[in-house]
């Protein structure tokens, strides 16, 4: 029997930066849900199984830190890891991500290979 | 002159009595029917040019996103790519534009290595010379300069030496701040001497400008901004090297005495007495007491006040609540002294307590505004 793709949610409302993240993530064989605001990205998390959320903070509808507080108050998919994208780079929105329940924190530009292995380092390979 | 008007007053008398249309009846439509084609026309141009650009990105952006993917994410190519393959004419102005823009658009999404890799890339497609070439001959043209600028500090070219001086000292200060973000931007804190050298004739947009391209970068050394607090500079200036003093917690307070005391400009002073705050310099505090009370500007010893309350170290105390108790002062100052006075917990508790016991009607009011938490300052 195969062993099934781990599943990570992306949610980012930048076309570049979303599609870039769907190729490289892609390439390393996982399974991917994409979602381009905080509603899309909410509604997913209430109705799939999920492994791994990779969100941005500035989202339109729903900021990345209410995507969080939904994961963590959510039945289904309240244990699963999070990591923050952002462009923010000051120390308050740092703290205050791992504050409401994120498990790391990657500031924009990325470099591809670090987001790969940050990855790697919360669910392993695909 | 009397007889023209009375040429103008029969003519449009005629007009309305029906005896056709006057000359200047006739001009006004012209201008009025050239105004709104000219409106209309230039309305046209501009959704064309968009339609014109948004097309031309449609076609280029998928191409180029799949040749980065291809060449620089896949392959880990890290120069020598193979542009040929593009197929796109660069000469052409719209496609180098939009080539440019989702370029740039790629730099600041892709970091690390492949972020230096599409640095090499625009450098491959010719950018980098292109915008050396308009920096050499378009230096007076400011709209060019700028945009070169920030293209080459983006790409983290460098300029040669001889045109980086003739820009920082340019006479279009547009120019002169691009250049200073410009040497920022590539060579981070080894550009600060230089940078504040050649500051000014800034305004505040400039000065926030540099500001944040400075707190931008990930210096964390131990630059002396203070250095550059100067009299004889403008508020500008001045302030910019505040705001750094400030955002690196650089206490240099004998510095910032020196532009209260020159008491050249009032809002310098009042910035620097706000930093003495910010920086907690708790040496300052019986000296802000004299300044109070030398000082007669309503403005100025609010500022004090606010001063005092963010330094906070109980040494002004008995100073605060005798200006609370004090029904002469006006009501704004003895706001701020109370909210100084409460930031000063716990030196002040014992103080808050007898106040909460004598308090009349205006006073609780008064209190009452002061502890709404939405009550800041800044």
């Amino acid at each position: 029997m195969w062993d099934k793709k781990k599943r990570i949610l992306v949610v980012e409302d930048n076309e570049i930066l979303l599609s870039t993240m769907q190729f490289v993530l892609l390439r390393e064989g996982y399974d991917l849900l994409l979602a381009k605001s905080g509603k899309e990205a909410l509604s997913l998390v209430s109705d799939e199984s999920i492994d791994l959320v990779i969100t941005d903070l500035a989202l339109p509808f729903a900021n990345g830190f209410e995507i969080i507080d939904r994961i963590r108050k959510s039945n289904t998919n309240n244990q699963v890891p999070v990591i923050i994208i952002s462009g923010y780079r000051d120390d308050n929105s740092i703290v205050e991500g791992f504050e409401v329940g994120a498990n790391d924190y990657i500031k924009k530009p990325i470099s591809p290979s670090e987001l790969i292995s940050r990855v790697r380092l919360r669910i392993g390979h695909a | 002159m009397l007889r023209t008007l009375t040429y103008m007053m029969h003519d449009i008398r005629a007009f309305f009595e029906g005896d056709g249309w006057p000359i200047l009846v006739i001009a006004a439509l012209v201008l009025s029917v050239l105004f709104w084609t000219a409106s209309l026309i230039g309305i046209a141009f501009f959704y064309y040019r968009d339609y014109r650009y948004r097309r031309a990105y449609s076609r280029i952006y998928p191409a180029l996103r799949d040749f980065i993917y291809e060449h620089v994410l896949a392959e880990n190519r890290i120069s020598h790519f193979p542009v040929e393959k593009l197929g796109l004419d660069l000469n052409n102005k719209l496609v180098s534009k939009v080539v440019r823009h989702v370029l740039h658009e790629f730099i600041f999404t892709i970091g690390g290595e492949k972020g230096q890799s599409m640095r090499h890339l625009f450098n491959e497609l010719g950018f980098d010379k292109e915008a050396q070439y308009e920096i050499r001959h378009s230096a007076t043209n400011m709209v060019t300069t700028v945009r070169s600028l920030a293209n080459l500090a983006l790409m983290k070219v460098s300029i040669q030496e001889k045109i980086l001086d003739q820009l920082l000292k340019s006479p279009q200060v547009e120019i002169r701040v691009a250049a200073s973000k410009y040497l920022l931007q590539v060579e981070g804190e080894h550009a600060f001497d230089r940078v504040f050298e050649e500051l000014y004739g800034i305004s505040q947009l400039h000065a926030i400008d540099i500001f944040q391209t400075i707190v931008q970068g990930d210096y964390f050394g131990d630059y002396i901004f203070s250095q550059w607090l100067d009299v004889s500079k403008s508020f500008e200036v001045n302030s910019l090297i505040m705001d750094l003093m400030v955002y690196y917690q650089e206490l240099n307070e004998a510095g910032l005495w020196e532009l209260i005391n020159a008491n050249k400009e009032t809002k310098t002073a009042l910035k620097a007495v706000n930093s003495l705050g910010k920086l907690l310099a708790k040496d300052s505090e019986e000296r802000l007491q004299e300044l109070y009370t030398g000082e007669s500007s309503l403005t100025a010893k609010l500022e004090i006040l606010k001063a005092l309350g963010r330094i906070g170290q109980g040494k002004s105390i008995d100073f605060l609540y005798r200006l609370f108790i004090d029904s002469n002062l006006p009501l704004s100052l003895r706001k701020h002294a109370y909210r100084s006075l409460v930031a000063q917990k716990p030196y002040s508790t014992t103080l808050l307590r007898k106040i909460d016991g004598e308090l009349d009607s205006e006073e609780s009011k008064l209190i009452r505004s002061v502890n709404h938490p939405m009550v800041h300052y800044i």
